[in-house]
């Protein structure tokens, strides 16, 4: 069942918010009818992508239209595979679409348009949603949709310029997963996690994997990063891999919409028994596996060469994640993952042997405990690991022998009742520390009681391998009353002092009362 | 000696206000002076004196109208908890739970609270049904009647009462006050190490010289840092064991006077001890490591862990503080529930002073906790008290004599 989304959302502190999107999602799920959240989903980001790559086509062609005497064609292929813009046929066009927006036959228009799309741009085969023509869907509320949907960017070149529509679609994926609760979730990584692993990894060129994408928030926000730090898109090659079927083709569409060339495999498939990219040793790996999935099949994989550091229980994937990651790591690669907190300290089916063998082959590079109630899915508090291949990496000093500690479960702002968010300077505090630590940046790394600690190899040892931060930064310093204690105690003294003469005086009274009641003390 | 009574209704003793929660989406309405009662600041007692939240100035100016000024008597009158009667101290907002009434001149407010509180099981009584929520509005509320002696009359039954809660009141306070004292000495001796620190330095510890004489005057190195010297860090197993308590369903507790622990203090009554107090309790599923104080025999459910010394010459009073200190509830590692993993909490390191200082600790914290128990055990005989007579006093049965007098004498 789809829960109620709630309306009265504070405005993202962290994200790029437009100050819309939330009015064009209310108007948009009350067209929803008695659709489901998961099936509503497919309906509205398929013809926001197709409003997308409309709007990018046209600005295109009516700059080629301008140039015409220059010799530029319009209607040249080759000149939008230049641009890495999709070719849009006629039939497909947003001002098609939208001028029959009213016409009974609106769903099939939209198929034939989709359709048409991929047969035109191979990248998108069997990716876009195809289903507008059946009968549920009320063709009336669509064409609403439609003239909705063409509000959005419409010409503004600053708008295009600020992304509109990516940033919608990336606020209805966000919003879609809070209406679906736990099971969409499953597939959404709330953006203030993502851009914390992206930005403690900083990955400005090499090969980003993500064996388990959903609908690529890792990858998007990693060329985000790039951009706003100047780099090239092209400096990185993206690989990714997701199970789910249409999951896999939302991954599709969200980075084409962004012009992401990423290689996501021929279709959907399962990393842990198909994996698509067998050869591949990224520089990084960026990665929320499901958590503490105890359905992945380990009963079939008991032997594998992936299992380098213990042979993970066939109960918990956990671990196969990790030591998937670790396999497909260059030897300078770092990884960067999210997982459920039970990860840092289980002791249970041989857990605790494969963590404490990766400490000791100083793998571990940064852990950070996060704040809880930061997923739609799960109120689960969950951590994120740093694995690094080589910690002697001449990029940044020699950390050999030790682990940064971040607790970071103080942080964050409530969003809703159930929400929470970490904002940029939430973020930021987090990530700096780790630069700070690691040596890429010009601050000087402290250790603070309570948040960060560098703690050696012996240190968590003595813990028994537990990694869990708590355990290492100590207690915050306790803000002091600033009230010196023998201040504090001729204070209470006195106060003591009053009560207990109040409290005879009380107790004479109540006497009297109760005698005045007739009952003697 | 027979005197006049009236009846009338709510809305006829004065303005009746149903309160408003101004936008949580902004958050500078909150965080200002002004109290903001929601039902879960009603506590039971008589007085609030703090509420969750308070509302700024600008969250207060919209609501101009729904201020409520001291000695208002409100009745929460949404929800399952309903019908708990409260009175303000200062000028006070309530959220749309709850409704006030602000007494007019003539009647006494005390009576008012007084009478409403007596009647909790009238207002669930009739509360509407069949919605989800019970719910009392305001119109129902202010047609409601109450009964009202002479102003005299009124002013004579507050103050017999009004003199029990006062007293309960107090007590609370004094626990705090108490409370509050052996955290600080805990804390300056055994956290802070100011004696030793005093010494070292050549200043004055500012104790008697029996007591000043047992701390040390200089540090040494131990696994825990820099601690005085001749006292020893010890791991929490080594110095205590976190026993299980044991499930007792709701059902199976019978009428005692045994309190019944969970993992965020007592939860109710058994006729059966499981433990010989006084005793520690440890929070281990739902509130982890929180650590609660049980001044007598006791049965800890299976939520918890009861603490059981290692050491004979660790008194359960410096265990308790030291605990509190642990900093427990952040071993919380299991995922799903909530949970403390007692190994975990037995490698937590604690410093432990030499036998002789935690010798004069205890000599100071005994006594303490004897007075705060008193305190307690006070507070259900005055509070039995008042219960009691309370009926009686509103329906006239029993009559305080020379009420002028009195009245006048007690004010």
């Amino acid at each position: 069942m789809a829960r109620k989304v709630k309306t009265d959302k504070k405005q993202n502190s962290n994200g790029a918010t437009l100050g819309f999107e939330e009015k064009l999602w209310q108007a948009a799920d009350k067209m929803r009818n008695n659709m489901d959240a998961a099936e509503y989903k497919h309906v509205v980001l398929g013809l926001i992508f197709l409003k997308y790559i409309s709007d990018a086509f046209e600005e295109l062609r009516a700059k080629l239209d301008a140039d015409k005497k220059s010799g530029a064609d319009p209607e040249d292929r080759d000149e939008y595979m230049a641009a890495n813009i999709f070719w849009v046929p006629k039939k497909a066009r947003w001002a098609y679409l939208q001028a029959n927006a009213k016409q009974p036959s609106i769903g099939k228009l939209i198929d034939d348009a989709m359709f048409a799309i991929e047969s035109d741009n191979k990248v998108l085969k069997g990716v876009l949603p195809k289903t507008y023509a059946r009968q549920e869907l009320d063709k009336k509320r669509l064409g609403e949709l439609i003239d909705l949907i063409g509000t959005i960017g419409m010409g503004d070149k600053e708008n295009r310029s600020k992304d509109i529509l990516g940033r919608v679609y990336e606020y209805f994926l966000s919003e879609f997963a809070s209406a679906e609760g736990k099971k969409g979730g499953q597939f959404y990584t709330p953006r203030c996690v993502v851009q914390t692993l992206v930005e403690m990894l900083a990955p400005y060129k090499g090969r980003v994997y993500d064996p388990c994408c959903g609908s690529g928030g890792m990858f998007v926000q990693s060329e985000k990063f790039i951009e706003q730090h100047g780099g090239k898109v092209g400096d990185i090659s993206v690989y990714g891999q997701e199970s789910n079927p249409t999951t896999w083709r939302l991954a599709k569409m969200n980075l084409a919409i962004r012009g992401i060339d990423a290689n996501l495999g021929q279709e959907n498939a399962d990393s842990f028994h198909r994996d698509l990219h067998p050869d591949l040793k990224a520089d990084y790996v960026l990665a929320n596996p499901h958590f503490n999935d105890s359905d992945w099949g380990g009963a079939r994989l008991r032997e594998d060469k992936r299992w380098k550091y213990g042979i993970p229980p066939v109960g918990n994937a956990n671990f196969a994640w990790v030591q998937h990651f670790i396999y497909h790591l260059s030897p300078t690669g770092i990884a960067g993952y999210v997982l459920a907190n039970g990860s840092m300290s289980s002791n249970t089916s041989g857990e605790g042997e494969i963590r404490k063998n990766m400490i000791e082959a100083d793998l571990v590079d940064c852990m950070v405990a996060l704040p809880g109630q930061l997923f739609y899915s799960t109120q689960i508090p969950v951590c994120l690991w740093f694995v690094a291949r080589d910690k002697r990496n001449n990029r940044f000093r020699d950390r050999r022998g030790h682990v940064l500690f971040i607790d970071a479960r103080n942080l964050g702002t409530m969003i809703d009742r159930v929400h929470r968010e970490l904002t940029e300077e939430d973020i930021h505090k987090i990530t700096d520390t780790y630069h700070a630590w690691r040596g890429d940046l010009k601050q000087k790394y402290k250790d603070i009681p309570g948040f960060c600690k560098s703690a050696t190899l012996d240190k968590i040892r003595s813990h028994g391998h537990i990694l869990t931060p708590g355990r290492y930064v100590g207690a915050e310093e306790i803000e002091d009353d600033g009230e010196p204690f023998d201040e504090k105690m001729t204070r209470l003294t006195k106060q003591l002092e009053q009560q207990l003469s109040e409290s005879a005086k009380l107790e004479e009274q109540i006497r009297k009362n109760l005698k005045g009641l007739g009952y003697g003390l | 000696m027979a005197s006049k009574r009236v009846m009338i209704r709510i809305g006829d003793i004065g303005r009746v206000v149903t309160g408003k929660t101004p936008p949580t989406a902004d958050t500078e309405n909150y965080g200002g002076k002004l109290p903001f009662i929601t039902p879960s600041d009603m506590d039971g007692n008589k007085y609030i004196y703090r509420t969750a939240r308070t509302i700024s100035e600008k969250g207060a100016k919209p609501l101009k109208n729904l201020h409520v000024p001291p000695k208002t008597v409100f009745v929460s009158c949404i929800g399952s908890d309903m019908g708990k009667v409260g009175m303000t101290r200062v000028e006070s907002v309530t959220n749309q739970q709850i409704n006030s009434i602000v007494v007019k001149n003539g009647i006494d407010p005390d009576y008012i609270y007084y009478n409403l509180y007596s009647r909790k099981n009238e207002f669930q009584r009739l509360a509407t049904s069949g919605s989800a929520q019970p719910i009392l509005n305001k119109g129902h509320f202010s047609q409601l009647k109450i009964i009202l002696p002479t102003i005299a009359e009124q002013r004579a039954i507050a103050r017999v009462l009004g003199t029990l809660d006062e007293k309960i009141e107090l007590n609370k306070k004094m626990n705090e006050i108490l409370e509050a004292m052996a955290r600080a000495i805990f804390k300056s001796w055994f956290i802070d190490f100011d004696p030793v620190h005093a010494k070292a330095k050549g200043r004055d510890p500012k104790l008697p010289k029996q007591i000043t004489d047992l701390f040390p005057d200089s540090f040494e190195q131990s696994q825990l840092g820099e601690i005085p010297k001749g006292w020893r860090g010890e791991t929490l197993g080594s110095i205590l064991e976190l026993a299980y308590g044991k499930g007792l369903r709701e059902q199976d507790r019978r009428l005692g006077y045994i309190p019944v622990h969970g993992s965020n203090g007592q939860v109710g009554w058994h006729d059966k001890k499981l433990v010989d107090g006084p005793g520690i309790i440890v929070g281990r599923k739902g509130n982890p490591g929180i650590v609660t104080w049980s001044h007598t025999d006791f049965y800890p459910i299976d939520t918890t862990f009861y603490v059981v010394p290692k050491q004979k010459e660790l008194s359960l009073y410096y265990l308790f503080y030291a605990l509190q200190l642990q900093d427990l509830p952040s071993l919380n590692a299991d995922s799903a529930v909530p949970g403390l993993n007692r190994h975990l909490a037995y490698m937590n390191l604690q410093v432990v002073p030499e036998n002789k200082v935690v010798k004069i600790f205890d000599a100071f914290v005994i006594p303490v906790y004897k007075k705060i128990f008193k305190n307690e055990q006070e507070i259900s005989i005055l509070a039995a008290i008042r219960d009691t007579l309370l009926p009686k006093l509103l329906s006239g049965e029993i009559r305080i004599k020379d009420t002028e007098k009195f009245a006048e004498a007690t004010i």
